[in-house]
């Protein structure tokens, strides 16, 4: 058994205190601890963005490269050592924006690897802009009149593209989010899970997406059906009730 | 220097390259050098392509503007040609072609291939590539067996095909009675293994060589070989990982983070793809990631001639990505300076851990060149590429490279030596960062942190150019005139330069010598200007239009070349291009 303790740094995180961030670190050292993978053979690979710098607190081998990049950086790293874990951390903006051609591709090309993307609608670092993932008419410092594009939708964006294990999880909800990551790192392939952050300096709060977000599971959804598992991800476009479905949209079996 | 040279001219489609390459297996066969180079148009079928083959009894590496023999695959190629056939020569053509309207050259035998005949009487499509080359060495007196020899082995697995040809391949070599003043020069040294490589195949060749374990590339002109020989290669080569991404910027962050986990990586582009590269080749300066990068030019700017050559891009090379950080650019002259010089790359880039950059050009990377291999050649930094890879074990980490919460000082401050750990190894624990980072690669905005990650990395240039070749001055010492070139020019120069030196005749006994600059980043400051200051007078000639070398120069040594000799039409240099424009200015 690999105890939690040995993922611990020294350093203390710079996130702003209530951030979603530490939930998804904690969520992680969790998963690779409970599965057993030692820190030495774990590798966590990001961007740029808050998120980005989750590697930094969390000991294991880590690579912060550069904005939107993680992907090819982290396939590269499981291609040359097959015996590594591999975890890819994106943003909002990161992933979905700058990134987002290498997202499509890395559905595609289903190399071994976990990808984890900090979803909170908004850019955190560069204070508050409208991301990809914002509501259509989002108000911010680079929306004044509100966003004029739709949002993207990444659950619908992976199955399409190909990813054979999409999920979304929560960062208000560790255990359940803990589930998932264990699943996505023990999936043999390219395993994505789009995570709903909260951003107590620019985006939704906790409260926020407590009120909306309900689990997959208890549910009855069928995650081997690939038709039912793309009308589950446009839900988030067409309810009415505003409402989140978080958990294992499609596995492939 | 005695020579024959071969062009083949047609449409894309129509086998000229075929041609070309029979001709020069057949001829290294014998103890031949060759050197063969080719034009064409960026589109796959029709347009107007041609291939040079130049054999000769002495080790040939530049293109000329006379031709031997003209093989005319259609009309276009005898009207756009035959003017540059030499007296005696001949144009091998059609006979279904009238050329009627075409004026013929003086003092040149237009010689008709009854391709369609042939074709006819074996009931065969598409041999008019055979057809040529049954006639061609028969001309030479080269045996039809050794060409039988060759299309038995190339043909094994397709038995129609090569019964086909080998039959096209008798009819044109006994239907061919034409008596010829052409003939092959004669062979003085012994057989030799020689063996045939463009610049892209001997790039992957070395890279091979040197351990090789990852390459990402996406396709683009003039460096796709490498990709397609590095694919093949991967197909028998367990080690060997062989990415198409989906762009550039995939390209090197998959090769970026391959090296971080411990493979021996590369990536290859053209001005274009690299443009996209840049941000990514700063992130390798900063986290201290080992990479080969080979960039081919093409004329630029923006899609420019995809499948033209020019030397345009050494200034952004120089320049590409933001902040400073230390790299390598090394721009090889010829093939066997490819093989070397991208050795040496691997070996730098691991030894320093940064990137170091491999600058060629269309020239070098698709020209064809005989080259005899040694076992030099082959050792060439083996050694140091099989052991000294700068990859410390769990075993060596000593508890001074721990910092208090045993993390590894992956960027160890004041420290004269570059170690590196590899996931996996379970002291060596650290993070590979773009960020400005403390000794274990921990997110920092430390001023002193910053200061003494700049200092380390900076203090590399110094080692490096240490470890460098000397550049040397080619040709006799004080001559009284100095040419000062780089890349692939190198061929045509010293061929035309040998030419002048070893003229006898009574009026002209000046001498000239040539410098070619190898190492562009970290520059010789001292050792070239000193060059530059002893030399009697200088000219600088480039394949580029604002002279990047000589701007590079006049930045690092203050010298600026006034005179120079400049191309930028798309094509590069023929040896009588340099010889006419070399004797001008020494008489």
């Amino acid at each position: 058994m690999v105890e939690l303790q040995s993922f611990n740094k020294n350093e203390k995180p710079s996130w702003c205190p209530g951030c979603g961030n530490f939930a998804i670190s904690l969520a992680t050292k969790k998963s690779i601890s409970e599965l057993n993978i030692k820190p030495k053979d774990s590798v966590l690979v990001s961007g740029v963005g808050c998120f980005a710098k989750l590697p930094y607190w969390i000991k294991s081998y880590g690579f912060v490269g550069l904005h939107g990049r993680s992907l090819p950086v982290a396939q590269g790293t499981k291609l040359a050592n097959k015996k590594l874990t591999v975890i890819a951390y994106g943003g909002d903006g990161d992933g979905y924006g700058e990134g987002g051609n290498h997202f499509i591709h890395a559905c595609r090309r289903n190399v071994n690897i976990t990808y984890l993307v900090h979803n909170n609608s908004v850019f955190g670092l560069t204070t508050g802009q409208y991301s990809p993932t914002s509501k259509q008419g989002k108000v911010s410092k680079s929306s004044p009149l509100g966003a004029k594009e739709s949002p993207l939708n990444p659950i619908a964006l992976a199955i399409s593209s190909g990813a054979k294990f999409v999920a979304r999880g929560y960062a208000g909800d560790i255990n359940h989010l803990t589930g998932l990551i264990k699943k996505a790192i023990q999936f043999e392939g390219f395993a994505f899970i789009d995570i709903l952050q909260y951003c107590p300096s620019f985006g939704h709060d906790i409260k926020y997406y407590n009120e909306r977000v309900y689990r997959l599971e208890d549910n009855f959804h069928d995650s081997s059906n690939k038709i039912l598992a793309l009308q589950k991800a446009f839900e988030i476009e067409e309810n009415k009730n505003d409402r989140l479905a978080i958990g294992v949209f499609y596995k492939s079996q | 220097m005695e020579s024959i040279n071969i062009r083949v001219g047609g449409e894309a489609g129509q086998g000229i390259a075929t041609v070309a390459k029979i001709i020069s297996e057949l001829v290294i066969q014998k103890g031949y050098s060759i050197f063969s180079s080719k034009e064409y148009m960026s589109q796959i079928k029709s347009g107007h392509n041609f291939h040079n083959i130049r054999i000769s009894n002495q080790q040939v590496s530049a293109d000329v503007n006379k031709i031997n023999i003209l093989v005319a695959i259609n009309k276009e190629s005898i009207i756009k040609h035959h003017q540059q056939v030499n007296e005696k020569g001949i144009v091998l053509y059609d006979s279904s072609i009238n050329i009627d309207d075409i004026i013929p050259k003086q003092n040149v035998n237009y010689i008709p291939i009854n391709v369609k005949e042939i074709e006819n009487e074996i009931k065969g499509k598409n041999l008019n590539n055979i057809i040529y080359i049954g006639s061609i060495i028969k001309l030479f007196n080269i045996p039809l067996s050794e060409l039988i020899e060759i299309l038995e082995n190339k043909f094994k697995n397709k038995p129609e095909i090569k019964s086909a040809l080998i039959k096209a391949a008798e009819l044109s070599y006994n239907n061919f009675n034409v008596l010829t003043e052409i003939k092959l020069p004669e062979i003085k040294e012994e057989k030799q293994l020689i063996k045939l490589f463009n610049g892209n195949e001997i790039i992957a060749k070395a890279a091979i060589d040197s351990g090789l374990t990852f390459h990402c590339q996406y396709p683009m002109t003039p460096v796709t070989g490498i990709l397609h020989s590095l694919s093949r290669e991967a197909t028998k080569n367990d080690n060997l990982t062989v990415i198409q991404p989906e762009d550039e910027i995939a390209a090197i962050n998959f090769a970026l983070g391959a090296s971080f986990a411990g493979a021996r990586s590369m990536t290859a582009s053209s001005g274009g793809g690299f443009a996209l590269m840049t941000e990514s080749i700063s992130l390798a300066g900063m986290a201290e990631i080992p990479l080969v990068i080979i960039e081919g030019q093409r004329p630029g700017p923006a899609t420019g001639s995809p499948t033209k050559t020019e030397q345009g891009d050494l200034n952004f090379v120089l320049n590409a990505g933001h902040g400073d950080f230390p790299r390598i650019i090394i721009a090889p002259g010829c093939i066997k300076e490819a093989y070397l010089e991208t050795k040496r790359a691997f070996h730098l880039a691991e030894k320093y851990q940064l990137p170091v950059i491999i600058l060629i050009d269309k020239h070098l990377a698709e020209s064809i060149k005989s080259i005899k291999f040694s076992e030099k050649d082959y050792n060439f930094l083996k050694e140091e590429l099989s052991i000294k890879r700068g990859i410390i074990n769990e075993t060596e980490i000593k508890q001074n490279q721990l910092n208090k919460n045993n993390l590894f000082k992956r960027y160890k401050f004041n420290s004269d030596s570059y170690l590196r750990s590899i996931p996996g190894n379970e002291n060596g624990i650290f993070t590979c960062t773009g960020d400005d980072h403390d000794e274990t690669g921990c997110i920092t905005e430390n001023p002193k942190c910053r200061l003494e990650g700049i200092e380390r990395r900076e203090k590399k240039l110094k080692q490096i150019l240490e470890e460098l070749d000397k550049p040397k001055l080619i040709g006799p010492e004080n001559a009284d005139l100095t040419v000062v070139s780089w890349g692939s020019n190198k061929g045509a120069i010293l061929e035309a330069v040998e030419n002048i030196n070893n003229k006898t005749d009574s009026e002209q006994n000046k001498k000239i010598n040539v410098l070619m600059v190898k190492n562009m980043f970290p520059f010789k400051i001292e050792e070239i200007t000193k060059i530059l200051n002893s030399s009697n007078k200088l000219v600088l000639i480039e394949n580029n239009q604002s002279s990047q070398l000589n701007q590079l120069i006049k930045k690092e040594t203050c010298i600026d070349i006034k005179d120079k000799i400049l191309r930028f039409d798309g094509k590069t240099f023929t040896v009588d291009n340099v010889y006419d424009e070399l004797i001008k200015r020494i008489n």
